[in-house]
């Protein structure tokens, strides 16, 4: 067994290098396996973009200025490739996706900060190259468009910015008006609006006009058809980027002026003129004339002239007296929009010359032949004027009544009181504490300051201290007066106080009186206007002087002319107070207001005058 | 796994083997290695290949479908009178691919099979002259197979790759004849055998198995020719 063991052990080791090399080589051989190969290339056509465009609206510019809210549309061509989708991006963030061969898009320049954007449009259609890329979805073509997109929000603040519009001038331009302005050049531009607004003479805004829109940033100049004259403030505003930038303003008034003018002629033919329109004579298109009666009937006539030379009218108005007024009107309609646009001009043609109107009741008018001052209430103030109605103070309480006498004192009433007033300052003097049963409306004043009150207990006689002089059981019934020296209380019955005691002359028949006018220089001596007559008494001896039943009252005694005026009807008459012989005589229109006869001249409270040289 | 641990162990069994049979006397034993070729049949691999190639939209090419390839093995023996009982272990390898490429990509789905085997033979000396010997007989083998499906798929620069394993067993049976001719201690031998193979369904050692058309499972059956030289030494 030992010889066998030793007999194996040799023949292995004889074996060793052959069983070595045999094993390596069957590791070599072992690594050696099938490693499949073949690579074939394939050639297909790489896509190309031939026929694959983006057809932009209105594509032009590579920068667009975006100034106001703009749609983008957009179709593709795709040469027959089926479109995976379009899509839109600005600044790399996509704003709209679509899968149709034609669409839209809006870019609204508000919803974006002022700057500059890149605007890209591009879509992708399947190559269809039968590449493997291709079948395997992974492969189309991206054909795309790039805009630079520009906003700009900044408009100008200020005048002062260099950007700034201003109106630079307005003028006329043979017989157009003309106005002018500076451009502004920033593409954010989007309309002009001019303005123009129309005030009066004295500055009050009358009505506003606006231009059509200009929205050429290159015009900068426009043509008012419209204006015809006045007073006007031109206002440019630029509107940008959806503000609004306001220019100064700018004023423009034409000297032109109608200046209306009238003339009566005798046979009542009433003659109207004006100022031709000749300087604007291109935004002319007609006059219109109307005149209407402010008595009566208020009838309107109307004339329509076409032609610019046509400054003159004739017309015979119905009712046309003295004291009457005829409201004119006259229009100044332009070339353009005549439909709604006219410049109206206003004067009252009055049978007479200018006087100012007052109150036709309480205190009228008293005038003072020293100072050759009018004295009048008009809108509750006491106005003092000379003799062309200039007014030269006022006293602007608010009175219910104020009665004067011949020495510059008068007592006005006003929130139940009375007060003195002195008309040489124009003051209020002191508030006057009348008896308290005398809580009454002074209703006279004599020249020697006696007042008449008409208290709850009847009419009364009191110093200005408050004493009672006289005190009678009657009221009011018709007029009521007391002379200048407070002898004579004109009521109804009249009072003459004698020295002692006061004797009443009843047969005056006061009720029936309408005016009431103490003589100056013949203190005893009253003419009263009755509504049916007109009579001078002499209240001393208490006869009658003198009686007319051709003439009425109202009448006022003229101090200049020492002529007595009356309302009779329809005329005004200017009598001598001696012997009721017409002096003069008007027609008149008894229903406009109050007729006066001072200072040689009739005035009326409807606020005309008429010297008395100036009737045939 | 229990495939992977018996290839494992028929290597180094056959090792050990090479070393330790040494025992014998009169130089019965012998220890030889060859190298050969072998053809596959592979049929349903085959059809996969193409099952492939109808799938991918491209025309893919088949540029290799499990063609004859080198196989190797260790083969020892005893010759009991006319009577040669052998046990022999081989390894052998093919395998097939689908593949396109253009400019945007490429495509490629390789199957590479590997497999060892070990067989256990009888064979009768039918010549026996002058140092030369020519002896016929049949194999009986258990091939343990691995398929390797590699799949690649490149877009751009976009790269998709998968690899799966599956392995299979199958028995053999292969007729054969081989010459051989001793010189002293060393001889040299020609085989040539044509192999027969039972069918079998991969699987993965997830369970999983490789579908073909349809879905239905790709079975392996590799039988072919097989012709092998080798050269060896007598103990």
């Amino acid at each position: 067994m030992e010889n066998k063991v030793k007999d194996l052990l040799l023949r292995i080791h004889s074996h060793v290098k052959r069983a070595r090399l045999l094993v390596l080589l069957s590791v070599l051989l072992l690594s050696c396996n099938f490693q499949p190969e073949g690579e074939i290339f394939t050639k297909v056509t790489p896509p190309s973009t031939t026929g694959l465009f983006i057809n932009l609206e209105n594509d032009t510019d590579q920068i667009i200025q975006l100034k106001e809210k703009t749609t983008f549309a957009y179709t593709i061509e795709t040469d027959g490739k089926p479109l995976l989708e379009s899509r839109v991006l600005l600044n790399g963030n996509v704003i709209w996706v679509s899968s149709l061969l034609s669409s839209a898009f809006d870019l609204d320049p508000a919803l974006l900060n002022s700057g500059s954007y890149t605007l890209k449009i591009e879509f992708r259609v399947k190559s269809e190259s039968g590449s493997i890329a291709d079948e395997a979805g992974a492969e189309y073509i991206v054909v795309w468009k790039q805009k630079t997109i520009v906003v700009d929000h900044n408009i100008p603040t200020t005048p002062d910015d260099p950007n700034a519009i201003a109106i630079s001038r307005i003028e006329n331009a043979d017989g157009i008006l003309m106005i002018y302005w500076n451009q502004y050049n920033n593409f954010n531009f989007q309309y002009y609006e001019l303005v123009r607004e129309d005030y009066d003479d004295k500055g009050n805004y009358i009505s506003g006009y606006i231009f059509p829109l200009y929205t050429e940033s290159s015009q900068t100049s426009a043509i008012d058809f419209m204006y015809v004259g006045g007073k006007s403030i031109y206002k440019l505003k630029l509107h940008a980027a959806n503000q609004v930038y306001s220019s100064p303003d700018k004023e423009y008034e034409h000297p032109y002026k109608p200046e209306i003018s009238y003339k009566i002629e005798s046979s009542g033919q009433v003659s109207v003129s004006w100022n031709s329109l000749h300087s604007l004579r291109n935004n002319f298109y007609q006059y219109k004339l109307e005149l209407s009666e402010t008595s009566g009937w208020a009838e309107t006539v109307s004339f329509d002239l076409f032609n610019i030379s046509d400054t003159s009218i004739t017309y015979t108005p119905s009712n046309f007296k003295f004291g009457s007024q005829l409201n004119v009107t006259l229009s100044l309609i332009p070339s353009e929009y005549s439909s709604y646009y006219k410049k109206v001009h206003k004067t009252q043609l009055k049978y007479g010359n200018d006087f100012p109107t007052f109150e036709p009741y309480n205190f009228s008018l008293q005038f003072y032949a020293t100072d050759k001052n009018f004295y009048f209430l008009k809108n509750f103030h006491l106005h003092k004027t000379n003799t062309a109605g200039e007014t030269l103070d006022s006293l602007e309480n608010y009175y219910d009544k104020i009665v004067i006498n011949n020495n510059y004192l008068g007592v006005g009433y006003r929130n139940n009181k009375n007060y003195l007033l002195d008309l040489q300052t124009m003051t209020e003097v002191e508030e006057l504490v009348l008896p308290s049963e005398n809580n009454g409306v002074v209703f006279s004043i004599s020249d020697n300051s006696k007042l008449a009150i008409e208290a709850n207990t009847g009419i009364k006689i009191i110093s200005l201290s408050g004493e009672e002089i006289l005190a009678t059981p009657y009221h009011i019934n018709g007029f009521a007066g007391i002379s200048p020296g407070a002898k004579y209380l004109m009521i109804d019955p009249v009072y003459r106080f004698d020295g002692s005691q006061y004797e009443i002359w009843t047969s005056l028949n006061s009720h029936y009186i309408k005016s009431i006018d103490f003589l100056p220089d013949e203190p005893s001596k009253v003419i009263l206007g009755y509504y049916d007559k007109v009579g001078k008494y002499d209240l001393e001896t208490k006869t009658v002087l003198l009686e007319s039943f051709d003439y009425k009252g109202p009448c006022n005694y003229d101090p200049v002319t020492k002529k007595l005026g009356c309302l009779t009807s329809n005329q005004f008459v200017v009598l001598d107070p001696d012997t009721f012989e017409v002096y003069k005589s008007l027609d008149v229109d008894p229903s406009v207001g109050l007729f006066y006869l001072f200072n040689e001249t009739i005035i009326c409270s409807s606020g005309v005058q008429i010297k008395l040289s100036d009737i045939p | 796994m229990l495939i992977w641990c018996a290839n494992k162990i028929i290597r180094y069994t056959v090792i050990v083997l090479l070393l330790c049979a040494t025992e014998s006397k009169g130089q019965l034993w012998n220890i030889g290695i060859n190298a050969g070729i072998a053809t596959y049949s592979y049929q349903e691999l085959r059809d996969y290949q193409h099952y492939i190639q109808s799938q991918i939209k491209v025309e893919g090419t088949i540029t290799e479908d499990f063609p004859a390839y080198f196989i190797y093995s260790i083969n020892i023996n005893r010759q009991l009178n006319k009577w040669i009982l052998e046990v022999e272990v081989g390894h052998g390898s093919t395998g097939g691919r689908v593949y396109y490429e253009d400019y945007s990509g490429k495509f490629s789905c390789d199957q590479i099979i590997k497999y060892n085997y070990l067989n256990f033979s009888s064979s009768r000396i039918l010549l026996e002259k002058n140092g030369f010997m020519i002896t016929g007989g049949i194999k009986t083998l258990f091939i343990f197979h691995k398929l390797t499906i590699e799949n690649y798929l490149k877009i751009g620069n976009q790269v998709l790759s998968e690899e799966e394993d599956f392995s299979a067993l199958n028995f053999g049976l292969q007729p054969y004849f081989k010459m051989k001719r001793n010189f002293k201690t060393t001889f040299i031998q020609v085989s040539c055998g044509y192999e027969v193979q039972s069918k079998s369904e991969p699987t993965s050692s997830d369970g999983l198995f490789l579908a073909g058309e349809n879905g239905n499972p790709v079975h392996l059956q590799g039988g072919g020719f097989r012709v092998t030289v080798g050269v060896g030494f007598r103990i």
